[in-house]
């Protein structure tokens, strides 16, 4: 086998391991998780923001320490109207950042009565990547939106600093951004994980999108949305909802998925077309 | 002579049983610490790889479509990480201020010519200073850094306007929540005490043009009326020297045919306590004298190979040794650096002259070859769009061809549009030897990189 060893930085992040694929650079990663499965690149977004713990995978503020937010320079009070304090985003969402929003409201001819205009996620890593690149480490800081947990309002903005997540001059995630033990967090269950995050026609996505198709040639076909436990017709015919209190969440698979998964067979369920 | 391996001849190097370093347009191959490596251009990556890989590829490194092949089997291929794209113009972040364009000194070979430009002698006004300065920081947003020079001629000759405008620039960027950088280039001869206090209060990098010890110094860099300067500037520079704690006090050499003696130059003006020293080779001078040729070149690269041997020794040892073209050097190949341009003259980075007009530089002050707009009236964005354009490194020769054409970026605009570019060699050679003492230093002191030391086993 013939020897070659990266040994400066650009030579690291264009290497590819013998073995890996095409795909295994950094940059080709899917946005959360790192190719190969080495670590879940979803948890170094912890410490984005200075003063305040992140969820990524649903844009969510798990805490706040308003003292770290306030060492840093940054607002523990918004800058809008509403004054709202920061720790008041414990538990919320992420909704812009510097005038970009986290998440979208979905289009199309939707079937759900109840379903009104659903908000979905953007892959929002792409967005904090950017950022990252820009401020990350700088001292410039970022605007922010939230809504607050069980809360419709919109409250910011609020001015935040960026950490940055690398050591200097180098493609080694930073010592104290990411604690020991949090990058390889929650690759004991990757299949779990990835059966709820690879979706959307996504090509690694181990399960189907769209079940119990009918019509499937007209303009008025219709089907479930794998990922609606109720399996819900109306009128005698599969009803689509992007409805997130009906979908089954990360818990779900996690709790008892072999009470929530049935077989699907040429797209549909299996044996009778409803759910078990 | 037992020459060093970055400057053996491919004869020298059979005679030695190893081969010597080879340019081509892919990059450059070389051994170092009795390995051999491939550094590819593109990406300005550096691999360790084993002698059979090594000839595979020097079979076909002048070869596109067979080296395209190549890379592909051994995984090494990648997208171009430079396109002939040229930058669209951006907000400039760095200006200098001609703040004095005249000079006490006579240096023979002044791109300045004695620091009037080939005009009258003249002194920048604060008011156009001022208009520089709120220009500059009101292009940039909130939270970003920009950097101001002040250059001549000799900027303390107008020591009043340089002080307002700093500190006019330090107002203006707080109130914005700019971060504002400045230095200053002066031949050393006017400073005062009281200037060390200011220059100390503002943090600036200081850089002393200096050519040597003593009547080496004095033969290239004299008063206009022929008398030497080294002495006076020594005995004004060394209190600043003492008391650099937020300012950084530097020399600067430019090497001419005259004072080639490098390593005597390095060791002297670092034992007085400057905060780096690093050298430049007299390219184009409007006089012609003091101009590089070949033989003047090899010799300068024999030496700063020295002087970088020294550099090595102490960075294993665990020494500061601030010899700049080598901390810039091993920085920048750590970093994979990778550019399209020599610098950033007429991108992020615009000269003011004395009269308020936009030059892609200082050295093109008052040169219609470089001219970018007027402070009055803004940067000449079309001026600046066809400047990038013009000197993407891609549209130069020979660099298109040239393995180290992402590490030099083409060269400096000015010496290249007055002279041409005589030193390609000298570049090439000092790359090489660059890039060989980084593999033998990455390799033993990989904490002088960022990373965790080597544990003795």
């Amino acid at each position: 086998m013939p020897t070659i060893k990266a040994k400066n930085v650009t030579a690291e992040m264009q290497f590819r391991g013998r073995g890996n694929p095409p795909a295994s650079h950094p940059k080709d990663a899917v946005g959360n998780f790192f190719p190969g499965l080495e670590f879940n690149f979803q948890n170094v977004w912890k410490r984005f923001f200075v003063g305040l713990e992140v969820l990524e995978h649903n844009a969510q503020v798990i805490s706040v320490d308003e003292a770290a937010v306030t060492a840093s320079g940054g607002d523990i009070v918004s800058q809008g109207p509403d004054a709202t304090p920061l720790s008041a985003v414990a538990g919320g969402l992420f909704l812009a950042i510097d005038g970009k929003q986290t998440f979208t409201q979905v289009q199309g001819p939707l079937q759900d009565p109840d379903g009104g205009s659903p908000f979905i996620l953007f892959e929002w890593s792409n967005m904090l990547a950017d950022i990252h690149a820009q401020k990350g480490g700088t001292g410039q800081t970022v605007e922010c939106f939230f809504q607050p947990a069980g809360d419709g309002r919109r409250v910011g903005p609020f001015r935040l600093k960026v950490n940055r997540l690398l050591e200097p001059d180098s493609l080694l995630i930073k010592r104290d951004t990411s604690l020991p033990g949090e990058i390889t967090e929650s690759l004991c269950s990757p299949w779990q994980t990835d059966y709820i995050g690879c979706a959307c026609y996504y090509w690694a996505a181990n399960r189907p999108d769209y079940v119990n198709i009918t019509d499937a040639d007209t303009a008025n076909t219709t089907g479930h949305n794998w990922l609606n436990v109720a399996r819900v017709n109306a009128g005698g015919k599969p009803l689509y909802t992007l409805v997130d209190t009906n979908l089954l969440s990360h818990e779900d698979v996690m709790q008892g998925w072999e009470n929530k998964f049935q077989f699907v067979f040429r797209s549909k369920d299996s044996p009778d077309g409803s759910a078990s | 002579m037992d020459r060093h391996p970055e400057m053996r001849t491919e004869a020298d190097m059979t005679a030695v049983g190893v081969p010597a370093p080879r340019w081509s347009k892919a990059g450059l191959t070389f051994h170092a610490d009795g390995q051999a490596h491939l550094f590819l251009a593109n990406g300005s990556r550096l691999y360790g790889i084993d002698d059979a890989l090594l000839g595979s590829f020097l079979g076909r490194a002048n070869d596109d479509d067979a080296l395209s092949d190549w890379l592909a089997e051994h995984q090494l291929d990648a997208e171009r990480f430079i396109d002939d794209t040229a930058i669209d113009p951006f907000p400039v972040h760095a200006i200098s201020l001609a703040v004095a364009q005249k000079c006490n000194l006579g240096c023979t070979y002044c791109y300045a010519q004695e620091g009037e430009f080939g005009g009258r002698p003249k002194n920048m006004p604060l008011d156009i200073a001022k208009a520089s300065i709120d220009a500059l920081v009101g292009g940039v947003t909130p939270g970003e850094r920009v950097n101001i020079a002040f250059l001549g001629g000799e900027p303390l000759v107008n020591r009043d306007v340089l002080r307002a405008a700093a500190e006019h620039a330090e107002r203006v960027a707080d109130e914005k929540g700019v971060q504002v950088n400045f230095s200053i280039t002066t031949n050393g001869t006017l400073i005062r005490p009281d200037d060390g206090e200011f220059f100390e209060r503002h943090g600036f990098a200081v850089t002393i043009s200096l050519d040597g010890v003593g009547q080496i110094h004095d033969a290239q860099r004299s008063y206009k009326g022929g008398r030497g300067s080294f002495d006076e500037i020594i005995r004004r520079v060394t209190p600043l020297l003492e008391r650099q704690r937020r300012m950084q006090v530097s020399a600067r050499v430019t090497v001419t045919p005259g004072n080639l003696e490098l390593p005597r130059t390095l060791e002297d003006f670092i034992d007085r306590g400057f905060f780096s020293v690093g050298f430049s080779p007299m390219l184009s001078s409007p006089t012609r004298r003091g101009e590089m040729d070949a033989p003047a070149l090899e010799t300068m690269l024999e030496q700063m190979i020295a002087c970088g041997g020294a550099f090595e020794e102490a960075v294993v040892e665990g020494r500061r040794y601030p010899f700049l073209n080598m901390v810039n050097a091993m920085r920048e190949i750590h970093r994979g650096t990778h550019r399209p341009y020599g610098c950033g003259a007429g991108g992020g980075y615009l000269g003011v002259s004395a009269e308020g007009a936009y030059f892609a530089c200082h050295r093109f002050v008052d040169d219609g070859a470089g001219a970018m707009g007027t402070v009055a009236l803004g940067p000449d964005e079309t001026r600046r769009r066809e400047w990038l354009s013009d000197r993407h490194v891609h549209r130069q020769e020979p660099c298109s061809g040239c393995g180290a054409r992402y590490l030099c970026g083409g060269g400096c605009h000015h010496e290249v549009i007055h002279r041409g570019r005589p030193a390609c060699d000298f570049i090439r050679g000092w790359l090489a030897y660059c890039l060989a003492a980084y593999v033998r230093l990455s390799a033993r002191r990989p904490d002088f990189f960022g990373a965790a030391p080597v544990r003795p086993v």
